[in-house]
C-alpha cells in the first residue's frame, strides 16, 4: 500500500533519549504515553462506557428498593449502612455487590487482596472483567503500534491495527491464558493449600505466619510477573516485527527475556513501582462516602486516569526498550497502514496510476 | 467544730452537715495557739456558728480564757459553756476529790502532757503541807518530779496517791499506792502515758468506790460487724458494760434491688390477711412506707403483723403498733407455726417484709417458700440491699480463728483420700493455701451441691491430662437418684460420629471431622468408685436426645443404692483426657493449652427424678450444678497457670514440674489454661458501689501493646454490668489472650470468645486497629457473660439463649455506654492479615451490636422456645444471640429503659445461682412492667414468624374541605406487633395512629386542609426485629434517585478499578 506524502515513515522519526536501559525505557515510555493523550482519553472512556450498563442496572435496583421511604434522604447524603445491609441480603446477582467495600480505598484493597488470594469474582463482576480483557485485547495492538511510532497515528490507523492484530491477540491470549489459568489452578493452591498449611501448622505468632505469607504472595507474584512479562514482550515482537505466529513471538519473547533478564526485570520492577506510586496517592485522596458526587465521581475517575498512565507507560516502556535493544529502535516493520481517505480518491489514485 | 484531739469521740454527735475541724492536743506553742484563735475567728466571720470544743473545762489550765480574749479583740461575740475538768475523772475511778469529814482544800496544779521533767512553779513546802487533795494531769515524768517534791518537801513518802490514764474512757487504768511506789513504778515505766495524778488520802478509798472498771465486758474489746445504720445501737450497749466495741461493719445496707416494690406492695396493703417482717430493718422500711405521704396506719386496716424478733417488734411498737405476733427466733417454720397458731395458713395471703442480703428468696427455702408449702398465697419483697465491704485490718485482727478452721477442714477432706500422693496433697492444701480464699470464705451464694477436688497433671510431650479426685454430690431434689450421669464433652472428638460431629457437618462443613488421628481429643475413665463399689462395670453411654449409638459424650452409672434426697455420695475418679488441636475453643497450639470440658462433669439432677444431661451438640454449651473447685495442676517448671478461682503459691513438683493451686466456690465449671509464653499483667477493678475484683490479664507476647484495651473493656463490663444487674460476687476475673491460629484449616478454630466461671477468653489479631471492634467487643462480651452465664447460669442445652442472647445485647448497650463512637466496621484482607477500617461505616448499637444483619437471612429457621439443642446447626447462633438481642432491644424500646433495667436486674437477683427457665424470665418481666407481656413473648420467643411493616400506599386526592388522604400500610410478613403510624402534614402538623398489627393491612383515611407528606410506621423504630426498615415509611419528596445516582456512581469506580486490575495481565 503505498505511503502518504503527507506522513513520515518510521524511518524518518528521530528517536530520542536513551536506550537500553530500563530506567531510559522507563522515562521514554512515560512520555510516549503522555504524547498520546487520545490513547489515554479512550481507553478510559471505554472503561466507563464498560462499566456504564452495569451501573445503570444497580441504579434502577436501587431506586426500587429506595422508593419512596424517608431512608433516601439520609442515603442521598452519605453512606446508610442499615439500608445497604437491608438491600444486599434481598439483592440478587449484581445488587450483592454492593456493600460497604466499595468505598474509597477499601475497596482498592479488597480487590487486590481479593485477587492474590484467588477469591471468586460475583458472576456479573467476573463477565465485565472478562469483557474489559477482551476490549484490551483488542486495543492492545492499535496501542502496541501507536508507541512504537512514537508519533500521531490517526484513529483509522489506530484501529485498523487493532483490527490486524486482534485475532493474533487473542490466539496468544489463548496460550496466556492457559499459563495465567495453571497459576491460579495449580500453582496458587500448591503455595496458599499446601504449602501455607505444611509451613503454619506449628507457627503461632502472626508475625512468622505473615512473613510466610507474604513469602508466599512474593512467589506468586514473580509467577505471574513471568509469564505476563513473556506475554508482554511477545505482544511487543509481535507488532514490531509484525508476526504472524503467535507461537513463534511467545518463543522470540523468550529469548530476548533470557538473554538480559536484569534489565528487563528491572523496567518491570520500576513500572510495578509506578503503579503502586498510583495506589499510594489514592490511598490518601480517595474521598469518604460523605463526599459530594462531583468530587468523588472527579477524584475516582482522576486515579483510574492515573492507572491507565501506568499501564500505558508500563506497556510504552517494553516497546522502548525492546525497539533500543534490537537497535532498530526506529524500526517497526509494515508499512504505515493506510486507508483511503475516501473510495473516490481511491479510484482517482488508481486512474493516475493506471494512466503511469 | 473546731475541736481538740481528746474530744474527737464526742465529734459523732455532732450535725451531720457540720464542718469539723481537728486542731490536736491544747497547743504548747503561741504560734500554734494563735492559729487556732485566729481559725475560729474567720470561721465566724464567714457567718458559722462555731462550737469550739476543749477537753476539760474551757477555763481551767486550758487555753480558752486567751482564744476568748482573741475573738473579744476581733468584735467577734461568743459563749462560754462551762465543763467538766479533767480532774473530776478521778471519780471514774474511785477517787473523791474530797470526802466529808476529811480535809477541806483541793489544789488544782497545773501539769504538761509533754515528757518534761521540770515541776510547776509552786511553794513545795506549803503544797506538802496542805491537809487535802492535790490533783494534777502530767505526764509519767512529771508526775514523778511532783511526787519527788512533794515528798522532799516533807510529805510522807507513804500517804496515799492515785494515778488514773484514760479516767471515763473504756481503756481507764488505775494505780493506787504510797507515794514511793507510785515513784517507783513511774520510774520504772517513763513512756508510760500522761495521767491525772491525785495526792490525798482520797485515793484510799478508790478499792472501796471503784465502780467503772468493775463492769462486767470492761477491758474486752469487741468488733461490731453490723452496718451503720445498726451497729450505734450495740456498740453503746457493750459500751454500757463497760466494753470497747470497734465498728467494723461487713456491709452496708442500701435500697432495695427493687425499692418501688414495697411501695406496690403497700398500696393494696388490705389485701392481705397478715405482713411478716423478718428484720427490724424490714419493718422500719415497711412502716416508712406506710407513713409515707397521706397514708397514716389505718391504711393496714384489719391485716395482722407478724414480727420475727423482739427488734423487730420494737419496731412496730415505737408506731404505735402491737404485734399480733412476735415470733422469738427465726426460721421459717418457727415463723409460720406462730402464724398458723391464729389460723389456718392454706388460702391465706401473707405478704413478707424481710432483708435482702443482696439476692432474692431462693424458690426453695426461706419463710415464703415454707408458707407456699403449707398452701398460703405468700408474696415477699426484699427490704434492703446488702453490699459487702472489705477490711484488710479487720481481717488480720480477726484472722487465727479462721485460718486455723480452715487447715482443719482440709486435713479432714485428705485422710479421707486414698491415694498415695496424699503428703504432696496434704503439703499442697495445708502450705498452699489461695491468697484470696479467706476473703472467699464467704457464706454460700448457691446450693453448692457439685463439689470437685481434682488433682491433674499435663503431658505436653504426649498431650495427655491424667486427672484423679472426688466428685462430691449432694442430691437437693425431692427425688432419688438412682443412677448418676456424667458428661464426657471431649468424647465429641474422638471420631467422626459423634453428634457433635454429624452436626458439625450439617451446618459448618466437614473440615473438622477430617482431622488426622493425633490432632482428636478423648476422655477415658480410668477408675471410678463410691460406696466402696467399682462403678465402671455397669456404666454405659446414653444418647438421650438422638440415639446416636456412637456418640459417647453422656455415661450413666446406675448405683446399687440410690441417693435419696439430701443425701450426699461421694465419688472417686481417676481419669485420662487427650488435649485436642482446638475443637469447640478448648484444646491446644503450639505450647499454648485450653482447657476446658475436660474432666468428668455430672449433670444436673431434677425433681422429676431424671438427669438433665444432654449429649455434646454443635450449637450447643454446657449445664451443670453449683459447687466448690479445689482443682491442683501440675505442669511443666516455669509455664504459667491461669484458672478459675483464686490461685494460690505455686509448689514445686517433681522434677521439671510445678503445681498450681486453685479453690473457687459457688462455681458450676472450671477451666485453665497454661503456656510458658504468656505475659501477666494485674490489676485492679474498683467502683464506689461494687466489690472490688482482681483482674489478671494472660497475654501473648506480641499483643504486649494491647493489655490496656483488655483492661479498659474488661473495667467497663464489671463496672456497668454491675450497676445495671447485680454485682460481681468473686474476688478474682482472669482474661486469657489466646493464641490465633494463624491457620484454622489444620490448627483448628480459636479459644477465644469464650466464658468459664471467673475466666474468660478474649481474642485479637497482632493488628487490631484502634478503632476496630476487637478486642474490646470480645472481651466485654466475655466478661459479661460472667453474669448471665456464671451466676444466673441458665441451661445452655435447651436455652441457651437466655445467656447468649442477654449477653449480647447487654454486651452492645456498654459499648454504647463506655466505649461511644469508637468502633467501626472492619474487614481482614491478605489471608485475614491485613485489616482495613472502614472509617464512614460507624458501628451501631441497634444494627451492629444486635447483629439486624446476620439475623435477617434466618429469621424463620427456628422458634426460639425449642431447645437449643435441636436447632438448625447453622443458624443456631443467630437465633440464640441476635434475635434474642433484637426482642430484648425491642422490649426496651417498648418498656422504656428504666422499666427494662429494673426487669434484668430482678432477674439477675432473683436467678442468681438457681438455674431460672425462660417462664421465670417471662414472669418477672411481666411483673416489673406492671403488664401482661403474653402477646409479646408468643410473638417474638414461640413464634419463629418474621416482621415487616410496610407503608404501600399513600394517596391525597383534592377534595371540598381540601384533601382525602388514604394511607396503607401491610403486615407482609406472619409476626405481629403493634405499631404506630404517623402522619405528617404539609402544614407541619402530626397525627399518630396506633394499630395492633393484626391484620394484613390497615387503610387510614384523613380528611383535612394539608395533603400527607411523609408516613412512618414504627417511627421510633421499637420493633427492632422488623427485616425491612425501608419500606416503613413514605415521603412524598423521595431523594432515591439522588441516592441512587451517587452510590451507583461509586459502584461503577469500584467496578472500573477491578476490570482494570483483573485485566492487568491481559
Amino acid at each position: 500500500m503505498p505511503s502518504s506524502p503527507e506522513v513520515k515513515t518510521t524511518s524518518e522519526v528521530v528517536f530520542t533519549g536513551p536506550r537500553a536501559t530500563a530506567l531510559g525505557a522507563f522515562l521514554e515510555g512515560w512520555r510516549r504515553t503522555f504524547a498520546a493523550p487520545a490513547i489515554t482519553l479512550g481507553v478510559l472512556a471505554a472503561l466507563f462506557l464498560m462499566a456504564l450498563p452495569l451501573g445503570l442496572a444497580l441504579r434502577g435496583m436501587l431506586v426500587e428498593h429506595l422508593g419512596s421511604s424517608v431512608v433516601s434522604e439520609r442515603a442521598a447524603w452519605g453512606w446508610e449502612a442499615g439500608w445497604a445491609a437491608e438491600f444486599a441480603t434481598q439483592a440478587q446477582g449484581l445488587g450483592r455487590t454492593f456493600t460497604h467495600e466499595i468505598l474509597g480505598f477499601g475497596g482498592t484493597i479488597s480487590t487486590i487482596g481479593g485477587f492474590f488470594d484467588a477469591k471468586p469474582l460475583p458472576p456479573v463482576v467476573a463477565g465485565a472483567a472478562a469483557a474489559y480483557a477482551v476490549l484490551w485485547i483488542f486495543l492492545s495492538g492499535g496501542i502496541l503500534d501507536r508507541f512504537a511510532r512514537a508519533r500521531p497515528v490517526r484513529t483509522a490507523a489506530f484501529f485498523a491495527s487493532c483490527g490486524v492484530f486482534f485475532w493474533r491477540f487473542l490466539r496468544l491470549g489463548v496460550m496466556v491464558g492457559a499459563a495465567y489459568w495453571a497459576l491460579f489452578a495449580w500453582l496458587h493452591p500448591y503455595l496458599f493449600g499446601t504449602l501455607w498449611n505444611n509451613w503454619t501448622t506449628g507457627i503461632t505468632t502472626e508475625r512468622e505466619a505473615l512473613a510466610v505469607r507474604v513469602g508466599l504472595y512474593l512467589t506468586f507474584a514473580l509467577a505471574l510477573a513471568l509469564v505476563s512479562l513473556i506475554a508482554d514482550y511477545a505482544k511487543v515482537r509481535a507488532v514490531v516485527e509484525d508476526r504472524r505466529s503467535m507461537i513463534g513471538a511467545l518463543g522470540a519473547s523468550l529469548r530476548f527475556v533470557r538473554r538480559r533478564p536484569f534489565r528487563v526485570f528491572g523496567l518491570y520492577l520500576l513500572s510495578a513501582v509506578a503503579s503502586i506510586v498510583v495506589v499510594r496517592l489514592w490511598f490518601t485522596a480517595a474521598p469518604s462516602a460523605w463526599a459530594s458526587v462531583p468530587v468523588a465521581f472527579l477524584l475516582t475517575q482522576v486515579y483510574l486516569l492515573f492507572r491507565v498512565w501506568a499501564k500505558l507507560a508500563w506497556m510504552a516502556g517494553e516497546v522502548v526498550f525492546f525497539q533500543g535493544e534490537l537497535a532498530h529502535a526506529t524500526y517497526t516493520a509494515a508499512p504505515l497502514q493506510m486507508w483511503p481517505d475516501s473510495p473516490a480518491a481511491e479510484a482517482i489514485e488508481n486512474l493516475v496510476r493506471q494512466r503511469e | 467544730m473546731v475541736y481538740d484531739r481528746a474530744v474527737a469521740p464526742l465529734v459523732r454527735l455532732a450535725r451531720p452537715d457540720a464542718e469539723r475541724i481537728e486542731v490536736g492536743a491544747p497547743a504548747e506553742g503561741a504560734m500554734a495557739q494563735d492559729a487556732i484563735a485566729m481559725l475560729v475567728a474567720d470561721k465566724t466571720r464567714e457567718g458559722l456558728l462555731v462550737a469550739r470544743l476543749k477537753w476539760g473545762d474551757p477555763f481551767l489550765f486550758g487555753s480558752g480564757a486567751k482564744e476568748a480574749l482573741f475573738l473579744h479583740e476581733q468584735g467577734l461575740s461568743f459563749e462560754v459553756v462551762p465543763g467538766v475538768p479533767v480532774a473530776f475523772g478521778s471519780a471514774y475511778a474511785g477517787v473523791p476529790l474530797s470526802y466529808p469529814g476529811g480535809h477541806d482544800a483541793l489544789i488544782l496544779l497545773r501539769g504538761h502532757e509533754a515528757t518534761r521533767e521540770d515541776a510547776p512553779d509552786v511553794h513545795w513546802r506549803a503544797l506538802a503541807s496542805l491537809e487535802g487533795t492535790i490533783a494534777a494531769y502530767a505526764s509519767a515524768p512529771q508526775a514523778a518530779t511532783i511526787l519527788r517534791k512533794l515528798v522532799a518537801a516533807g510529805r510522807p513518802a507513804t500517804h496515799m496517791a492515785a494515778l488514773i490514764y484514760d479516767a471515763t474512757l473504756v481503756s481507764q487504768r488505775a494505780v493506787a499506792d504510797t507515794l514511793a511506789g507510785l515513784i517507783t513504778q513511774l520510774d520504772a515505766d517513763p513512756d508510760a502515758a500522761s495521767g491525772l495524778l491525785i495526792v490525798g488520802e482520797v485515793a484510799g478509798l478508790r478499792a472501796h468506790l471503784r465502780w467503772f472498771d468493775k463492769r462486767p465486758l470492761f477491758g474486752r474489746r469487741i468488733v461490731v460487724t453490723r452496718s451503720h445504720e445498726r451497729a450505734r445501737d450495740l456498740s453503746d450497749r457493750l459500751e454500757g458494760l463497760g466494753a470497747q466495741a470497734i465498728e467494723a461493719p461487713t456491709f452496708r445496707l442500701l435500697p432495695a434491688e427493687d425499692p418501688e416494690a414495697i411501695e406496690r406492695a403497700v398500696a393494696s396493703v388490705q389485701q392481705y390477711q397478715w405482713v411478716v417482717c423478718e428484720s427490724a430493718n424490714s419493718a422500719h422500711r415497711f412502716l416508712k412506707v406506710v407513713l409515707s405521704g397521706t397514708r397514716d396506719l389505718r391504711a393496714l386496716g384489719g391485716v395482722r403483723i407478724a414480727a420475727v424478733g423482739p427488734s423487730t417488734a420494737d419496731q412496730f411498737r415505737a408506731a404505735g403498733l402491737v404485734p399480733d405476733v412476735v415470733v422469738p427466733e427465726t426460721g421459717e417454720e418457727a415463723t409460720c407455726d406462730a402464724i398458723a397458731a391464729h389460723g389456718p395458713l392454706a388460702g391465706a395471703r401473707v405478704l413478707v417484709i424481710r432483708p435482702d442480703h443482696g439476692r432474692a428468696e431462693r424458690g426453695d427455702e426461706g419463710t415464703t417458700a415454707e408458707l407456699r408449702r403449707r398452701r398460703a398465697r405468700a408474696r415477699s419483697h426484699g427490704a434492703d440491699c446488702r453490699r459487702r465491704v472489705y477490711h484488710r485490718r479487720t481481717r488480720g485482727r480477726l484472722g487465727p480463728s479462721i485460718e486455723s478452721e480452715v487447715c482443719h477442714s482440709s486435713w479432714d477432706t485428705i485422710r479421707a483420700m486414698r491415694r498415695p500422693h496424699w503428703t504432696l496433697i496434704a503439703a499442697v492444701l495445708l502450705v498452699a493455701r489461695p491468697a484470696g480464699f479467706a476473703q472467699d470464705a464467704a457464706p454460700a451464694r448457691s446450693p453448692r451441691n457439685a463439689s470437685y477436688q481434682l488433682l491433674a497433671t499435663l503431658d505436653p510431650e504426649s498431650h495427655t491430662i491424667h486427672g484423679s479426685g472426688r466428685v462430691i454430690w449432694r442430691n437437693i431434689t425431692t427425688a432419688p437418684a438412682n443412677d448418676l450421669r456424667f458428661h464426657l464433652y471431649w468424647n465429641a472428638w474422638r471420631d467422626g460420629n459423634s453428634s457433635w460431629m454429624r452436626e458439625q457437618r450439617l451446618g459448618r462443613g466437614s473440615a473438622l471431622a477430617r482431622r488426622p488421628e493425633d490432632q482428636r481429643g478423648s476422655i477415658e475413665i480410668i477408675s471410678m468408685v463410691a460406696r466402696g463399689t467399682d462403678l465402671r462395670p455397669k456404666a454405659t453411654f446414653v444418647a438421650p436426645d438422638d440415639g446416636n449409638a456412637d456418640d459417647r459424650t453422656v455415661l450413666a452409672v446406675p448405683l446399687d443404692r440410690p441417693v435419696m434426697p439430701g443425701e450426699t455420695i461421694d465419688i472417686d475418679i481417676a481419669w485420662t483426657s487427650r488435649v485436642p488441636v482446638t475443637y469447640a475453643r478448648t484444646g491446644r497450639l503450639g505450647q499454648y493449652y485450653f482447657i476446658a470440658q475436660w474432666f468428668p462433669k455430672l449433670g444436673v439432677f431434677q425433681n422429676n427424678g431424671e438427669w438433665n444431661a444432654h449429649q455434646f451438640h454443635a450449637a450447643t454449651e454446657f449445664f451443670s450444678d453449683f459447687g466448690t473447685y479445689d482443682v491442683a495442676l501440675t505442669v511443666p517448671k516455669g509455664w504459667t497457670v491461669g484458672a478459675t478461682g483464686a490461685a494460690s503459691p505455686v509448689l514445686p513438683g517433681a522434677e521439671g514440674q510445678e503445681t498450681h493451686r486453685f479453690v473457687a466456690e459457688d462455681v458450676h465449671d472450671f477451666a485453665w489454661t497454661t503456656s510458658p509464653n504468656f505475659i501477666e499483667h494485674v490489676e485492679r477493678f474498683e467502683h464506689p458501689s461494687l466489690p472490688p475484683v482482681t483482674m489478671r490479664l494472660l497475654l501473648q507476647r506480641e499483643h504486649a501493646k494491647q493489655a490496656e484495651r483488655h483492661f479498659v473493656a474488661t473495667r467497663a463490663a464489671l463496672r456497668y454490668y454491675g450497676e445495671w444487674f447485680g454485682p460481681y460476687p468473686y474476688s478474682h476475673i482472669t482474661i486469657v489472650d489466646p493464641v490465633t491460629p494463624v491457620n484454622p484449616d489444620v490448627q483448628g478454630g480459636s479459644t477465644g470468645g469464650m466464658e468459664y466461671p471467673m475466666l474468660f477468653t478474649a481474642g485479637t489479631r497482632n493488628w487490631a486497629p484502634l478503632d476496630g471492634p476487637q478486642p474490646e467487643s470480645v472481651t466485654i462480651h466475655e466478661a459479661g457473660h460472667q453474669f448471665w452465664y456464671g451466676i444466673v447460669a441458665t441451661n445452655e442445652f435447651e436455652h441457651a439463649w437466655m445467656d447468649e442472647g442477654l449477653n449480647t445485647y447487654a454486651t452492645a448497650r456498654v459499648i454504647d455506654e463506655a466505649l461511644p463512637n469508637r468502633f467501626v466496621t472492619v474487614e481482614r484482607y491478605f489471608g485475614g492479615f491485613v485489616p482495613w477500617a472502614f472509617s464512614d461505616v460507624r458501628w451501631s448499637r441497634a444494627i451492629d451490636g444486635n447483629r439486624l444483619n446476620a439475623y435477617r437471612p434466618v429469621a424463620t429457621n427456628d422458634t426460639q422456645s425449642t431447645p437449643t439443642w435441636r436447632y438448625w446447626p447453622g443458624s443456631a447462633s443467630q437465633i440464640s444471640y441476635n434475635k434474642t438481642a433484637l426482642w430484648l432491644a425491642t422490649l426496651e424500646r417498648y418498656l422504656g429503659w428504666e422499666t427494662m433495667q429494673r426487669v434484668l436486674a430482678t432477674h439477675f437477683s432473683r436467678g442468681a445461682f438457681r438455674h431460672p427457665t425462660p417462664e421465670d424470665f417471662f414472669a418477672i418481666a411481666g411483673e416489673v412492667a406492671g403488664a401482661d407481656l403474653t402477646w409479646f413473648f408468643d410473638a417474638t420467643v414461640r413464634s419463629s414468624a418474621a416482621f415487616d411493616y410496610a407503608v404501600t400506599q399513600v394517596t391525597n386526592t383534592p377534595a371540598a374541605d381540601g384533601f382525602e388522604s388514604v394511607v396503607v400500610v401491610r403486615r407482609l410478613q406472619d409476626g405481629v406487633f403493634p405499631v404506630t403510624i404517623k402522619r405528617t402534614y404539609a402544614d407541619g402538623t402530626t397525627d399518630m395512629t396506633a394499630w395492633d398489627g393484626e391484620g394484613r393491612w390497615e387503610a387510614i383515611v384523613d380528611h383535612g386542609p394539608s395533603p400527607i407528606v411523609r408516613v412512618e410506621v414504627d417511627p421510633n423504630r421499637i420493633l427492632m426485629l422488623d427485616l425491612n426498615y425501608t419500606n416503613n415509611s413514605w415521603t412524598a419528596t423521595p431523594q432515591a434517585p439522588a441516592a441512587a445516582r451517587r452510590w451507583s456512581l461509586r459502584w461503577m469506580g469500584w467496578l472500573q478499578e477491578v476490570m482494570l486490575t483483573y485485566a492487568f495481565f491481559s
